[in-house]
């Protein structure tokens, strides 16, 4: 009887030992850019030119809005962070979404974004927001309310 | 007690086991980011070109432009003299937006601006030595800034026969400027 209670106990702490390692996300949900003026858009303080990786070649701007995720794990891992077929995903109408790492350009499944992340430290990763229009022109951008949704993908990875 | 050691030993095994193949499998995070606004476009009010209107170029001592001072272009068998005005045109956006500027001689006549027997057209430095005309051709564009930007149309004079000393009277020629922004 009481082995058999020690081997219960045992399983239990196991399983909730293990259940406790898996990584655990917290990020941005939805992101509101409320009335978004395009000329404050095209002001000089935002991005102008073209971007690396996705978009290439297509000039994409700085709506000033961003998405945060936090990596919170009990063991020390790498994280791979990357939009879900940016390619089919982000584009609305005529409209082009991008979430966009300094240096690395719009991330894309080719070109996303890897960062450590310890056990000591829940590492907390932004990236910009940019938009854009499929004809490199942003004032052809549609009038009145929009809804997009962006798809992205979290890779956690043990070291 | 043996039986209760070897299975401790056992257990803490499959513990290892268990939290081992938990932590080292690739955990997968899906979700989405919803992004909602609202777009305001860009008035086109938000940009002004001046003058736009008459030009009046008084009267134009024809031996002057017939001189060698003067260049002369042929369009459509047609010779045109520079005048030695100029029209001035100052493009002033409240925003960094793009726009173009159509200058277009007004009239019936697709190349030429004529009034009485004086044919007019406008030649800017975009497009060297030929006239502005209702084509593509007489469009010139540019990119504001936000701050003042000064285009110079030359103008030119030619008179219908190909001769310019016919050119008789006093005259004055409206050349219509609009301005398109994209």
């Amino acid at each position: 009887m009481l082995i058999r209670m020690l081997f219960t106990s045992f399983l239990i702490i196991s399983l909730s030992t293990s259940v406790n390692a898996a990584c655990t996300i917290t990020k941005t949900d939805s992101l509101s850019v409320g009335d978004a003026k395009l000329y404050e858009i095209i002001n000089a303080t935002h991005l102008t030119d073209t971007v690396e990786g996705a978009y290439a070649g297509t000039r994409m701007f700085d709506i000033g809005h961003s998405i945060n995720i936090t990596i919170y794990c009990p063991v020390d891992v790498d994280a791979e962070v990357r939009p879900n077929g940016i390619d089919d995903y982000l584009k609305n109408n005529n409209e082009i979404w991008c979430i966009y790492k300094e240096g690395l350009g719009c991330l894309s499944q080719t070109n996303s974004d890897k960062f450590f992340a310890s056990a000591d430290s829940n590492p907390t990763t932004s990236y910009k927001i940019l938009l854009g229009e499929s004809t490199d022109d942003i004032t052809k951008l549609t009038n009145g309310a929009y809804n997009s949704t962006l798809p992205v993908t979290v890779i956690i990875v043990e070291k | 007690m043996k039986i209760s050691i070897k299975k401790l030993i056992a257990v803490s095994a499959l513990f290892l086991i268990v939290q081992t193949h938990t932590v080292k499998a690739d955990e997968v995070h899906n979700f989405n980011v919803t992004v909602s606004g609202t777009f305001t476009p860009i008035e086109p009010d938000n940009c002004a070109i001046t003058p736009i209107g008459v030009i009046d170029l008084g009267t134009l001592p024809l031996v002057s432009i017939g001189d060698a001072g003067h260049s002369r272009i042929s369009l459509n068998g047609t010779k045109l003299y520079d005048t030695g005005y100029e029209v001035t045109l100052m493009v002033n956006c409240s925003n960094s937006i793009n726009y173009t500027i159509n200058a277009q001689p007004a009239g019936g006549i697709p190349d030429l601006h004529q009034v009485g027997n004086a044919s007019w057209c406008l030649s800017s430095p975009l497009t060297a030595d030929s006239c502005t005309h209702n084509t593509v051709d007489g469009t010139i564009s540019s990119t504001g800034t936000g701050s003042d930007q000064t285009f110079i149309f030359k103008i030119l004079i030619g008179e219908s026969t190909d001769e310019i000393t016919n050119l008789t009277g006093s005259f004055s020629a409206v050349i219509p400027m609009t301005l398109t922004v994209q």
